[in-house]
């Protein structure tokens, strides 16, 4: 499909089949059309979840995400309903999709 | 609720699966319930026809975990007494059993536990043995994942890495073992002379007292 001016493959589940086509008016395209702003702190739990993924291969915890949350993302009283009112859909799993990684496979 | 937990996570052979499935029938005369869970490897177990798992006993709670299963596209040759379930399904087992059995890479375990999780008992202490070499990046991912799932539920957890379970250590496909230290989601050691040959990762090096200690501290050991 066509995003931000680019033809993009996309798999079943709406992943980017090739993690190379992200880009951030990707990102913000594929929330537009899911009708949903990525704001401030949903940017900052994508950016955390890219980089967890760059450093350890694997999109991090939900715990991880909340304790991160409370510290570098500067809210104090983040909590896992902090990161589900951003994603209900599942926080991580979204993080990853508009952050251009895999669907995460893990029954965890 | 089970009191009786079998963790499965090499692949059997269809003998020792029939032996599996006429242990738990004995079982059965004293434990409420038993759950089996296969994980990894053991979840190609489930769809080896020649294992005749057709007819294992429906009191038994035979659980596979889900992703195992749909790694191995399997899910459509589950016995139909089995289950998928996940990993949080198996450890709020584990916290309620009397008994916890591994079959694991690693070797074969069967340990009584402590206290429970129930209310005014003391949380239990679960200990995560390594001790075999992954053949492969699944094995290595799967075993990983056993302890993630430690993590995420918040659970009293810590893994022992030990002989040619080091190898988990070394290798750029050993840096997802890193978020555990680097995040302190459990307590992770390696029994080693010295820090473990091609490690990056801070697991805390033990010496065999040590290692004994941990065994001895802890309520339930899973071999992995």
């Amino acid at each position: 499909m066509a995003l931000a001016g680019k033809e993009i493959a996309l798999g079943p589940d709406g992943h980017l089949l090739d993690p190379d086509d992200w880009s951030e008016p990707i990102a913000e395209e594929m929330a537009r059309l899911d009708g949903l702003e990525l704001c401030d702190l949903r940017w900052w739990l994508i950016r955390f979840v890219r980089a967890h993924y760059g450093q350890y291969g694997m999109p991090p915890l939900m715990r991880v995400a909340v304790k991160a949350m409370r510290g570098d993302g500067g809210l104090e009283d983040a909590s896992s309903r902090t990161l589900y009112r951003l994603f209900p859909d599942g926080p991580i799993r979204e993080a990853c999709r508009y952050g251009g990684l895999p669907r995460p496979e893990s029954c965890i | 609720m089970s009191d009786y937990i079998v963790l499965i996570r090499r692949k059997l052979s269809p003998e020792a699966a029939v032996g599996i499935m006429r242990d738990l029938r004995e079982a059965l005369k004293i434990h409420e319930a038993p759950l089996v869970f296969f994980h990894g490897d053991g979840a190609e177990t489930t769809s080896d026809r020649a294992s005749g798992w057709e007819e294992a006993d429906p009191g038994v709670d035979w659980c596979v975990c889900r992703t195992s299963v749909e790694r191995r596209a399997a899910s459509d040759l589950l016995p139909s007494s089995f289950r998928v379930a996940t990993l949080a399904t198996f450890y709020q087992a584990v916290l309620s059993a009397r008994r916890v059995d591994s079959l694991g890479l690693g070797g074969t375990l069967s340990c009584g536990s402590g206290s429970g999780d129930r209310p005014g008992e003391e949380p239990k202490h679960l200990l995560l043995e390594v001790g075999f070499a992954p053949t492969g990046l699944q094995q290595r991912r799967e075993t990983l994942e056993m302890a993630l799932a430690a993590a995420a539920l918040e659970l009293d957890a810590s893994v022992l890495f030990h002989g040619d379970g080091l190898a988990h250590l070394a290798g750029d496909s050993a840096r997802g073992w890193a978020q555990i230290t680097d995040f302190g989601l459990l307590g992770m050691y390696a029994e080693s002379p010295g820090r473990p040959s091609g490690s990056e990762i801070a697991a805390q090096t033990v010496d065999a007292a040590r290692a004994a200690d941990l065994r001895a501290r802890a309520a339930t050991i899973l071999i992995l």
